[in-house]
């Protein structure tokens, strides 16, 4: 490498390095921000049925309108950032469109609990109870308290499609953590 | 003065980096379906613009005529960077919508395009009005079209969630969301291209 | 994935998510370099490459890199810099090797860098969280997609340019809007295959 190159590489790799530290320094400016509108969204999605104290989107965001199957999922932390819950979003045809649910399922496997949270709009959302008692996904029991049988099967639905989906992910379950 | 002035206000028209040059299509055909995003990205380049123009016309001297493109591509690039971050902080929602798009600022050719031509050997004040006024001209190609397919696509034209103005009371099948969709983004550009070259050569003919 | 769900990924790549018709990516050389077919399908070859070294590389120095020192934020910078020295590397090589592909690209060759398709496939692996192979295939199709609908679009501009165009339209306005109607074309293919 002659003088000349030398000298254009080590102008680049200045300049690079100027770059960075600006960049840095902006990041770390806007870092915080970014985060906690994060939180924001997640937090009114879903706070509502399961609060936690974080959340974190588990999937990448591809499937958020996915008929039949599961949108997205996203991790609950305790204030320790401890792991707790998972919480499937599920779309399952219902009473006459695509209902939209949220189940928790805590890390050792019981079912939190199933919620539906849109549907078809000739639906009052509180008409309809759904009671899941405290199952594990290995041996679980709907019951069905209010509403028609053809909505509850959105939900049911989409319960057995989370904990299918949870009992895919459990090993992993240990490596998540909030970032 | 006057040739200051010409520097700001050539951008708009006779020197527009969209209808003129044809540079930086690839964003104009994206994000146009929404005025909105238009707005968006006309301040995201905007801000990289006027800040790497200024900036290169400040280093010029002192940097190596072999290694000059590299060089811009850094300073475009730390811009470019530092608008995602900053929009991703603080408009969240219109970053989800263009955040690809804000990114490929950094090879989009009007910036490389300046700095190579203009801020490259010129004074900082005139790189910066230069910059000022591409990035105007090309905001406002964007939003022409922008409101164009928006209110044919979706009948009404809504910024920052509220609606500001509603063509469609009535629900007419004349307003239909093909105008939003990728293949109709073709189309309007190039109509609006051929028109503009239309007007152009209206212009010169007059003119002799 | 499996084999099949790799499969199905690429054909979308290459024919619902179009780079060129849907993702509005590499506009530029697709108006600049589809005049010849020649031209075309070795701008179209040139990218391939490009594309897919350039992706695995930014998926490899973002997860071996700037992920674990926490410094995503200088992800861009970082491909762009990759994208340039590769293309200024693929430039040296067909040089020496294809001279006359070399001469035919002419100035479309640097500007392979500027072009929104390489950069923008970079930032979609990362984006869709792929995995190394996923990456290879996934660029390697979109590639594919960029050379296919070049070479379309190059055997249909040499016959709209022997039709009688008013003189506003030549050149790219009456290109974009035949690009449109390939568009509308290959939006139908994705409603077929789903």
């Amino acid at each position: 490498m002659n003088k000349t190159t030398f000298k254009y590489a080590l102008f680049l790799v200045a300049i690079c390095a100027i770059a960075g530290l600006l960049l840095a320094l902006v990041n770390k400016v806007t870092a915080p921000v970014i985060a906690e509108s994060r939180q924001k969204a997640l937090r009114e999605k879903l706070e509502e049925y399961y609060p936690y104290e974080y959340y974190l989107q588990g999937d990448d965001g591809s499937n958020d309108v996915a008929e039949n199957a599961v949108q997205a999922f996203y991790y609950a932390f305790n204030e320790n950032k401890e792991l707790e819950a998972v919480i499937f979003q599920t779309s399952f045809y219902g009473y006459k469109s695509q209902i939209i649910s949220l189940i928790s399922i805590k890390v050792d496997g019981t079912i939190e609990g199933a919620r539906m949270i849109a549907g078809n709009d000739t639906y009052d959302l509180s008409d309809f109870d759904f009671e899941v008692d405290e199952e594990t996904v290995d041996d679980y029991e709907y019951t069905i308290k209010a509403g028609m049988t053809k909505t509850s099967e959105g939900v049911v639905n989409g319960i057995d499609a989370a904990v299918s989906y949870f009992k895919s992910i459990k090993d992993d379950l240990g490596g998540v953590s909030y970032e | 003065m006057n040739s200051k002035l010409q520097n700001l206000t050539k951008g708009f028209w006779a020197e527009n980096p969209i209808l003129i040059s044809m540079l930086g299509l690839c964003p104009t055909l994206a994000i146009t379906y929404k005025v909105e995003n238009a707005l968006g990205m006309g301040l995201a380049v905007l801000f990289v613009l006027v800040m790497s123009n200024l900036i290169i016309s400040l280093i010029r001297h002192f940097v190596p005529d072999e290694i000059r493109i590299p060089v811009f591509i850094v300073v475009i690039a730390t811009f470019v960077s530092v608008v995602e971050m900053v929009m991703e902080a603080f408009v969240p929602n219109l970053f989800a919508r263009m955040s690809l798009f804000i990114s490929l600022i950094v090879v989009n050719c009007i910036i490389l395009g300046r700095a190579e031509a203009f801020a490259s050997k010129h004074n900082w004040l005139d790189s910066v009005l230069d910059a000022v006024g591409m990035a105007l001209g090309f905001t406002m190609v964007l939003v022409f079209i922008s409101l164009i397919r928006e209110a044919l696509g979706t009948g009404s034209i809504t910024i920052w969630g509220d609606l500001a103005i509603n063509f469609n009371p009535n629900n007419s099948p004349f307003f239909s969301s093909f105008y939003v969709s990728p293949p109709a983004a073709f189309i309007v550009l190039g109509l609006i291209l051929a028109g503009s070259k239309a007007i152009t050569a209206a212009k010169e003919v007059k003119s002799k | 994935m499996t084999f099949s769900d790799l499969i199905v990924m690429a054909v979308s790549a290459i024919l619902i998510q179009n780079v060129i018709l849907q993702q509005f990516l590499g506009i530029c050389p697709f108006l600049g370099v589809s005049g010849k077919r020649d031209s075309a399908v070795g701008m179209g070859l040139a990218v391939i490459v490009v594309i897919t070294l350039a992706s695995l590389t930014s998926w490899a120095l973002y997860y071996l890199l700037l992920k674990p020192l926490g410094m995503q934020y200088m992800s861009t910078l970082v491909y762009i810099l990759v994208i340039a020295s590769l293309v200024q590397i693929v430039e040296m090589f067909l040089k020496k090797t294809i001279p006359a592909l070399y001469r035919s690209l002419g100035i479309y060759l640097p500007l392979i860098t500027t072009n929104c398709a390489v950069l923008g496939t970079a930032k979609n692996v990362i984006a869709k969280k792929f995995n190394f192979l996923e990456t290879f295939v996934f660029s390697f199709a979109t590639a594919v997609g960029f050379l296919f609908v070049i070479y379309i679009f190059s055997t249909l501009r040499s016959k709209i340019a022997r039709g009688d165009i008013p003189k506003a339209f030549q050149g790219i306005p009456i290109a974009l809007i035949t690009a449109g109607i390939l568009a509308m074309i290959f939006a139908k293919f994705g409603e077929l295959i789903i």
